[in-house]
C-alpha cells in the first residue's frame, strides 16, 4: 500500500500550503531583486552582434490615427532600406504615459519610443535615456542635426541637458489662439483686427464675447483658461509669470502674484469663466461654446475645419509691460532610445527615429503636427498651409516648461496654488507662500542637474 | 456460525483494526480524498497566491523600499513610514478619506435597509420599481461618473432642478470646496444603494414568517417586532453589507477620477487616488506603496471591530 507520510493528516495539508507559499516567496525574491531588462544591458560586456545579425527595435507610440498611418508607412520603407533591422511597431491606445512607466520599471519598456517633454527630467535623472547618436543618423555632429531646425536653440531646449540633446522631436507643438469669426461678428468685433494681443485687452474683448442667458448662467464665453491638468499651470500660466520676466519655481514674487492674481480676477470679479466651466480641451469651442480658445496646436486645425467653424489664428496674448515676448510654453513629443538597450539597439533604434523625423511635410500635411526643420519652412505646402506659421512664429521666442524631475508633482502643486486662490478664496500671497514650500521640497528630494 | 467463530471474527478485526496495515489503508483513504480536494483547490489558490498574494507581500517591501520606477527599489527601512504622518498631502487624504467613507457608509446602511423594508411588502408595480431602482448597479462606475459630471455642470439638469432651493441659475457642484465632497457622496451613495439594498431582501426573505405571526399573536407591534425579531435576525447580512460597504468606500478612486482627478484644492483626493499620483505621476512607487500598506492595515483593523461588534454567529433560528 503507497502513501505519502507528509499527507497524512491536517499538518501535512498546512505543509504542502506551506511549500506553495515557499513558491511564492521564490518567484517574488526572484522579482525583487533586479527585474531583467528585455536587452542586455548596455556597455557591460555584452559583445555588441556581428553586423550580419538582425537586430530587433520595439518602438512604442501614442496612438493618433493619422500620424499612426504614416508611421507605419515610413517604417516599411525603413526596413525595406535597412533589412539587418526589424521594427516591432506597438501603439499604445490609451493611458500610454502609465504603461510606459511600468513597463520601464519592469524592464520590459521599448527601446525606442516617443514622449512629451514633461517626463524627460525624470528620465534624464534616473539615466533612462541615452544621448542622441547622430552618426547613427548618417551625421557627422549634434551641431549639424541643430543646423536643420528653426530656432533650434528654442525649438530643441526640451530635451537638452548639459549641452547635449537626449531626444529628437517627433512632434513639436505650442499654443495660439483660435477664434471663432462668427461670435465675434455678433459682438460688432472683427477677429482679425480687434483679436487681443494683451492680457489686458483680453479681459476687454471677454467681456464683450460673453453671453449670459435671462437668468444670468453663462451660455457663452469669450475667453477661458485651461482649467483642467495641472500641466496646463506651467503651458500657460508659468508662461505668463516668465513674460513678466519671473519664474513658475518661484512663486513669492511680484510676478507670480500678478499672474495669479488674473486668474482670480478671471472668476471672482470680471465673471468670465472658472474651472466650473472647465469641459475638455477642443470640445468647448467646436460646441461654440467658447469664442477664443488658446489651448489648441497646430494638431487642432482639421477637427475645426470639420467642424465648419470659421476660424483665424492668432499668437497668444502678452502683458502690456512684458519684459520677455515668449507666448504659451513649447511642448513636444521626442524620440528618446531605452538606456538598457543593448548598443546595437540603441544605434538602430536613434537610425530610425531619424528617418522617420525626416519627413516634416508629410507628417504635416496628413496629421497637422509639426517638425520645426529649415525644409519644412521653405516648402509649397508649408506656405500654403493657413495660419501655420502663426505656431511656428511663437517657437522661435517661447520656450519649454522646466525640464525638472517630478515634473507632474510639481505642476500639481502649482494647481494647488491656484485653486487655494481661487476656489477657496485664501489670500494669493498667503497661497503661493504655501505652493513655494511644496515646490521646495519637492525639488530638494531630487535636484535638477 | 458458532460464538466461538463469531468471537474469533471480532477478534481478527479487532487485532487488524489495531494493526499497521488497517492504518495504513484508512490513511490512505483519507489522503486519496485529501489530494483530489487539495487538486481541485490547487488552481485558484496557485491563481489566488499568484495575483494577490504575491502583490501584497511585494507592495509590503516597496513599502520599505525607495523606488522611482525607474532604477531598482533600494531598501531604507521604516523611512517612509516615519515620513508619512509629515506628508501634508498624506494628512490631506486620510481627512477626505474619513469624509467619505462617513459619508457613504451610514446613509448606504439606512437607506438601502429602508428601501428593502419597502420592497418586500407587496404592492403593484413592485418588480418593476425594483428592476429600476437595481439599474445603477449595473453601470460601471466609470460611466456613473461620466454620466454625472455632465448633469452636474453649472447649469445643467441638477442645477435647474434644484434652482427652487438654490435659487441660484448655476451651481458649481464640482468646483467648490465644500460643495464638492458632499456632490461626491451623494453620486456614490445613488449607485451603492441598489446593490445593498437586494443583500438586505435577501436576508429579509429568510426570515421565517411564523416568528412575526408569532409575534402578532403575542401582541408585538410593528416597531417591537422590527427591533426583536428583524434586526437580530439579520445579524450576518448586516456584517455583510457594513463591511463590505466600508472596504468599498475606504477604497473610493474611480468617482475621484474620472469627475475631479482630485480638485478642487485636493478636497477630493482620496487615499486611492493619491496612491495612484505617487505611484505613477510622481515616480515614488515605494510612498505609494506605505501608504497602500498603512489604508489595509486600517481596514483589517475596522473589519475585525466590526465583526466582533456585530457577532453575527450568534445568530440562531432555533
Amino acid at each position: 500500500m503507497f502513501t505519502f507520510k507528509v499527507w497524512q493528516s491536517r499538518v501535512g495539508s498546512w505543509r504542502c500550503l506551506a511549500l506553495l507559499w515557499a513558491i511564492m516567496l521564490l518567484l517574488m525574491s526572484c522579482n525583487i531583486v533586479i527585474p531583467a531588462p528585455a536587452s542586455a544591458p548596455a556597455g557591460e560586456g555584452v559583445a555588441p552582434a556581428a553586423p550580419a545579425e538582425k537586430v530587433t527595435v520595439v518602438y512604442w507610440a501614442h496612438d493618433f490615427t493619422p500620424r499612426v498611418e504614416l508611421d507605419k508607412k515610413y517604417i516599411a520603407e525603413f526596413m525595406e532600406a535597412n533589412p539587418d533591422i526589424e521594427v516591432q511597431y506597438e501603439v499604445i491606445p490609451a493611458d500610454f504615459d502609465a504603461k510606459l512607466r511600468t513597463a520601464l520599471a519592469a524592464g520590459t519598456g521599448p527601446d525606442l519610443f516617443a514622449q512629451w517633454n514633461g517626463d524627460i527630467g525624470q528620465f534624464y535623472a534616473e539615466e533612462a535615456i541615452v544621448p542622441v547618436d547622430f552618426t547613427a543618423m548618417g551625421l557627422n555632429s549634434q551641431q549639424e542635426f541643430m543646423d536643420l531646425y528653426v530656432a533650434p536653440e528654442n525649438t530643441l531646449q526640451g530635451a537638452m541637458f548639459e549641452g547635449k540633446l537626449y531626444g529628437i522631436p517627433n512632434e513639436l507643438s505650442i499654443y495660439a489662439c483660435y477664434a471663432n469669426k462668427k461670435m465675434f461678428e455678433e459682438a460688432g468685433l472683427d477677429a482679425e483686427t480687434d483679436f487681443p494681443a494683451t492680457w489686458e485687452d483680453m479681459v476687454i474683448v471677454a467681456e464683450k464675447l460673453t453671453k449670459r442667458d435671462a437668468d444670468g448662467k453663462l451660455v457663452q464665453r469669450g475667453f477661458d483658461f485651461a482649467w483642467g491638468g495641472s500641466v496646463w499651470m506651467f503651458l500657460q500660466w508659468g508662461a505668463m509669470v516668465r513674460q513678466l520676466g519671473g519664474s513658475e519655481l518661484e512663486l513669492t514674487t511680484p510676478e507670480a502674484e500678478q499672474a495669479m492674481q488674473y486668474w482670480v480676477d478671471w472668476v471672482h470679479k470680471y465673471e468670465l469663466g472658472g474651472p466650473a466651466y472647465w469641459g475638455a480641451q477642443l470640445d468647448d469651442f467646436l460646441a461654440g461654446k467658447v469664442a477664443i480658445e488658446c489651448d489648441l496646436g497646430s494638431w487642432a486645425r482639421p477637427q475645426i475645419e470639420e467642424a465648419n467653424i470659421e476660424y483665424t489664428v492668432k499668437p497668444v496674448p502678452i502683458w502690456a509691460n512684458a519684459k520677455n515676448k515668449n507666448h504659451f510654453d513649447i511642448y513636444a513629443y521626442f524620440h528618446m532610445v531605452n538606456a538598457r538597450s543593448a548598443p546595437e539597439v540603441q544605434r538602430a533604434a536613434w537610425k530610425l527615429a531619424g528617418f522617420l523625423d525626416s519627413h516634416p511635410i508629410e507628417y504635416m500635411v496628413s496629421t497637422g503636427l509639426l517638425q520645426a526643420r529649415k525644409e519644412l519652412v521653405e516648402s509649397k505646402e508649408y506656405q500654403d498651409t493657413p495660419y501655420i506659421n502663426v505656431f511656428l512664429d511663437e517657437m522661435t521666442v517661447s520656450m519649454y516648461s522646466p525640464r525638472i524631475p517630478r515634473f507632474i508633482e510639481v505642476a500639481d502643486a502649482l494647481a494647488r496654488a491656484r485653486d487655494r486662490a481661487v476656489v477657496e478664496g485664501m489670500d494669493i500671497k498667503e497661497s503661493l507662500a504655501i505652493g513655494q514650500q511644496e515646490i521646495d521640497e519637492i525639488l530638494a528630494e531630487q535636484p535638477m542637474e | 456460525m458458532s460464538e466461538q467463530q463469531l468471537s474469533v471474527i471480532a477478534k481478527s478485526q479487532q487485532r487488524f483494526k489495531q494493526s499497521g496495515l488497517w492504518t495504513a489503508i484508512r490513511r490512505d483513504m483519507i489522503f486519496r480524498r485529501s489530494i483530489f480536494g487539495i487538486l481541485f483547490v490547487a488552481p485558484a489558490m496557485l491563481f489566488f497566491l499568484v495575483f494577490s498574494v504575491y502583490p501584497m507581500v511585494n507592495g509590503v517591501y516597496l513599502s520599505l523600499t525607495q523606488y522611482t520606477l525607474l532604477k531598482p527599489p533600494v531598501f531604507i527601512g521604516l523611512d517612509n513610514y516615519m515620513g508619512l504622518f509629515s506628508n501634508a498631502q498624506f494628512l490631506n487624504g486620510l481627512k477626505v478619506t474619513a469624509l467619505f467613507v462617513l459619508g457613504t457608509t451610514i446613509p448606504k446602511w439606512l437607506i438601502s435597509l429602508g428601501l428593502a423594508l419597502l420592497f418586500v411588502r407587496q404592492f403593484w408595480g413592485r418588480e418593476v420599481f425594483k428592476t429600476l431602482y437595481f439599474t445603477p448597479t449595473l453601470l460601471s462606475a466609470v460611466v456613473v461618473s461620466l454620466v454625472w459630471k455632465l448633469l452636474l455642470h453649472p447649469g445643467g439638469l441638477v442645477s435647474v432642478l434644484a434652482r427652487p432651493i438654490t435659487q441660484k441659475p448655476e451651481m458649481f457642484w464640482l468646483a467648490d470646496a465644500w460643495l464638492t465632497p458632499l456632490t461626491l457622496i451623494a453620486v456614490d451613495n445613488w449607485a451603492g444603494i441598489p446593490f445593498f439594498m437586494i443583500i438586505w431582501i435577501a436576508g429579509l426573505v429568510n426570515i421565517p414568517k411564523e416568528f412575526y405571526e408569532a409575534a402578532l399573536i403575542d401582541g408585538a407591534g410593528r416597531w417591537q417586532a422590527f427591533w426583536h425579531i428583524t434586526v437580530p435576525l439579520l445579524r450576518p447580512t448586516t456584517l455583510f453589507v457594513i463591511i463590505i460597504s466600508t472596504i468599498n468606500s475606504f477604497q473610493a478612486f474611480s468617482l475621484q477620477y474620472v469627475m475631479t482627478r482630485g480638485g478642487p484644492s485636493n478636497v477630493t483626493t482620496t487615499i486611492a487616488l493619491l496612491v495612484y499620483n505617487y505611484g505613477f505621476n510622481y515616480f515614488k512607487m515605494g510612498e505609494a506603496a506605505t501608504m497602500s500598506v498603512f489604508m489595509f492595515v486600517v481596514i483589517i483593523i475596522l473589519t475585525f471591530i466590526q465583526i466582533r461588534s456585530i457577532r453575527a454567529e450568534e445568530t440562531s433560528y432555533t
